[in-house]
């Protein structure tokens, strides 16, 4: 079920209403809980036990750590249990076949033989964010910076909660668990706010990523045949998309959240008007950013430990980063590039990249990032290769190379439109401090002008994948 | 009240906008429908008579000669267009019809309207094909609706797919019904329209075919052979390689007619009514006919039988239009060719003037 169905709007509806109907925030609590299982197991139901075992070992982890107080053998005894069980499925579903494949190939191009077996599982989507999001929990207990939850029910709920299970915001049990304690009140929320957040989001997806992903699919499923033109274009045509899938989406998810009376992190501040690459991971995809930090990079000794085991670290958070986001060689070297930037800006010889004039400036995070996004999307390395190397030849298109779309232009420059005026100017915020008629007017008249471009049949979003 | 006033406003900006957006939603190019529709509708003026129908009536009538004949038979400057678009159904063409009478043609008397079956099963696989989303409008949507009870039994090739929806495991009809909503509500929204109404826009849009020339020159009807189309061409050549079975379809269609009983409770009546009644309401008259397609059609027969939508003229019938059916005439098993196309256009107006004599009725409204 995407958020950019009708199906979902007409549930989403009914779940709305419920809640805002019940009075007792634990039968509200309950109520969420059940409708966000049921949206889970829309997409597969198979693995909502997944979900359930993650929930009670770190629901037992977590008070068991809080309740072995000073005994640190137990505590990380406990800690371990949450950190394997959580890990062993995320690593079980996402990298096994992955790292069973390189190391029989390494095998047997050494010579020595080897078959390990290739399990084939299907990966239950949003696996990586919700493990995420439930060893933040049982780490933040044994660090003594969360209680743990009032009752299984709020830890459930937090585990589940359905505007974020699937795509993130990846939300942290401290920010997220308070907000469970007393029942939302409707003069709270900012339901116009939320309301505009929800068609932007939907904007973004329907009538822009969808639009976009035809060409870029097109594109890489015949490197080969691409012109460098065409290359060039698929490049900013997919930098175009994933920003509009990803933050389309969670634009989505806070609406929904914020409409329910929840408060979810914000993901994307214009991430394609930032200057250097290591700032550019502070606008894109920030609640990652900011997991990778506080539960890696700070122990792994962050900057603390000198300039060079800096740079390593970052390095391995990338490299880390780049295989979270999927278990394939292109995605290891997609991290591993953006280590190597964000590692050299902080070096002397690189500090110049940090100090380049505002359009060469984001012009380079542009470039940077297009590029490596061409190996994030290849299904091979060999294709992100082709590309690449056609990019830089400037090679001719063959005859069965995909047409250009002709409105790609208008897609794109809409994209670009949304990504630049709406957050800078913020927009958002404008339309919905409008009077309310005028406010209702302007929407009906945007949700009728967006509609022709709603695309009737949305790819799923990019990011489930991971 | 006041707090229903931003949910007021939402309607009007979404109504008004919506509206431009689906005035602006380009007409379906497939079959000729778009050329021959927006002819239709710019020259609605200037003809008396209108010939409605599918790729039968599209290649088989010559308006030209329709007219030169009535002359001859004491009925001139009687100026027809043919309307007949490849594939159209009679919900589809009565939408297109009610499109054209809408502009309230000051010449018009003469509906001619093939083969009214009111089918309202949805047969392509593609349903969101833009010529299903373009009829479903909100009176033929219902009207659809209303006529799935009179349906017996689903597409063949659809009922696993009815199966499955959960509206369909009570009854496929629920399925269909769904389909049919879902159609209005792309039409409605001007779903996915976006890079048509762009390309409009930008004068990009696709070339009108047949073009306003063709159309104007031969007043819409189309000459098979200098079609191209592949299907047209692989429909001629399978013919030609089964031109022996043509003697037994028509010994098939004079069988099956003998048998045709009175009008069952299948038929959608209160569609073909109301059909009439709009005809008659812009201030025309309805003449049904049945092309010479190769197929039985025992619910004319059986609608002829029972005279409520009066005369309807069978030319399907072998044994009473045999001129209509030597190889010769044929191009495939449901088209005449050019040639076909001429005997049938005299002989129609043949029928036609008989009619008049017949009814008294004005051949003109002047």
């Amino acid at each position: 079920m995407l958020f950019v169905e009708f199906r979902f709007l007409a549930f989403f509806g009914l779940v709305l209403a419920a809640c805002w109907a019940l009075r007792h925030n634990g039968a509200r609590k309950t109520f969420l809980l059940l409708a966000s299982y049921a949206f889970y197991a829309a997409w597969d139901w198979r693995f909502l036990g997944l979900i359930l075992l993650s929930t009670v070992v770190d629901g037992l982890a977590g008070r068991r750590i809080h309740e072995a107080d000073e005994d640190d053998t137990r505590r990380r005894a406990w800690l371990g249990l949450s950190l394997a069980v959580n890990l062993g499925i995320l690593v079980t579903y996402k990298y096994f076949d992955f790292f069973a494949g390189s190391l029989n190939a390494l095998l047997d191009w050494l010579g020595l033989g080897s078959s390990l077996p290739i399990l084939d599982l299907v990966l239950p989507v949003g696996i990586s964010f919700y493990t995420f999001q439930t060893l933040s929990y049982s780490i933040d207990i044994y660090r003594r910076k969360l209680t743990p939850a009032r009752s299984p029910l709020d830890l459930a709920l937090f585990v589940a909660f359905f505007p974020q299970l699937v795509a993130g915001p990846i939300v942290l049990a401290k920010e997220f668990l308070p907000q469970l304690a007393e029942r939302p009140r409707w003069a709270s929320v900012d339901a116009r706010a939320a309301i505009v957040l929800f068609f932007v989001g939907f904007v973004k997806k329907s009538c822009f990523s969808d639009a976009l992903s035809p060409y870029v699919d097109a594109v890489h499923l015949a490197p080969d045949a691409v012109g460098a033109a065409g290359a060039w274009l698929s490049a900013v045509a997919f930098a175009a998309q994933i920003y509009c899938d990803f933050s389309g989406y969670t634009d989505m998810a806070i609406a929904c959240a914020a409409l329910l009376g929840y408060a979810l992190p914000t993901n994307f501040m214009a991430p394609y008007l930032t200057r250097t690459m290591g700032a550019f991971w502070t606008h894109w995809h920030i609640t990652l950013g900011r997991w990778f930090r506080e539960y890696l990079y700070f122990p792994l000794g962050g900057n603390r430990r000198g300039p060079a085991r800096n740079a390593a670290n970052l390095f391995i958070v990338f490299l880390v980063s780049g295989l979270w986001h999927g278990a394939a060689w292109t995605f290891v070297l997609w991290g591993a590039l953006h280590g190597l930037f964000v590692a050299a800006e902080r070096t002397r010889l690189g500090a110049g990249l940090t100090r380049l004039p505002l359009l060469p400036a984001i012009l380079y995070v542009n470039l940077v990032w297009m590029i490596s996004m061409v190996i994030f999307r290849s299904p091979t390395l060999d294709g992100a290769l082709t590309l690449l190397g056609t990019m830089v030849s400037g090679g001719s298109a063959a005859p069965e190379a995909p047409p250009i779309p002709p409105w790609l232009g208008p897609v794109l420059a809409g994209a670009f439109a949304l990504h630049v005026v709406w957050q800078r100017v913020d927009l958002s915020r404008r339309w919905a401090s409008l009077p309310g008629p005028l406010f209702g007017l302007i929407m009906g008249a945007a949700v009728a002008a967006a509609l022709p471009w709603v695309t009737a049949d949305p790819a799923p979003y990019i990011y489930f994948a991971f | 009240m006041r707090s229903m006033l931003p949910v007021l406003t939402f309607c009007v900006g979404l109504t008004a906008v919506n509206q431009v957006m689906v005035a602006l939603a380009p007409l379906p190019a497939a079959a000729g429908l778009r050329s021959k529709v927006e002819f239709a509708l710019e020259h609605a003026d200037d003809y008396d008579v209108l010939f409605v129908g599918s790729s039968a009536t599209m290649y088989g009538l010559r308006p030209e000669v329709f007219s030169e004949e009535l002359e001859r038979l004491g009925y001139p400057q009687v100026r027809a267009f043919n309307l007949g678009v490849g594939g159209m159904g009679s919900f589809e063409a009565a939408q297109v019809l009610r499109q054209v009478l809408d502009e309230e043609p000051a010449r018009l008397a003469w509906v001619i309207y093939e083969e009214p079956l009111f089918d309202p099963l949805l047969w392509y696989p593609d349903v969101h094909n833009p010529r299903y989303v373009h009829w479903h409008d909100g009176r033929s949507t219902l009207d659809a609706i209303d006529a799935l009870p009179l349906v017996g039994s689903p597409p063949g090739h659809k009922q696993e797919q009815y199966a499955e929806d959960w509206l369909g495991r009570f009854d496929w009809r629920r399925a269909v019904a769904k389909e049919h909503l879902d159609l209005w509500f792309w039409r409605a929204s001007a779903l996915g329209r976006g890079p048509e109404i762009l390309d409009e826009f930008l004068g990009r849009g696709p070339a009108a075919e047949p073009s306003p020339e063709e159309l104007a020159m031969h007043d819409g009807w189309v000459n098979i052979g200098l079609d191209v189309q592949p299907g047209v061409r692989q429909a001629h050549e399978r013919f030609m390689e089964r031109s022996g079975e043509w003697t037994q379809r028509l010994a098939g269609i004079t069988a099956a007619e003998a048998n045709a009983g009175p009008l069952d409770g299948r038929y959608d009546l209160p569609s073909l009514n109301s059909l009439l009644g709009d005809i008659r309401a812009a201030g025309a008259e309805p003449l049904l006919y049945v092309a010479p397609r190769g197929v039985a059609s025992p619910q004319m027969a059986s609608l002829a039988a029972r005279g409520t939508a009066g005369e309807v003229l069978r030319f399907h019938l072998p044994e009473r239009y045999p001129e209509l059916n030597p190889l010769e005439l044929r191009w495939d098993f449901s088209h005449l060719n050019a040639e076909g196309a001429d005997v049938w256009s005299r002989l129609f107006a043949r029928e036609f003037a008989r009619h008049l004599d017949a009814t008294g009725a004005a051949a003109l409204r002047r």
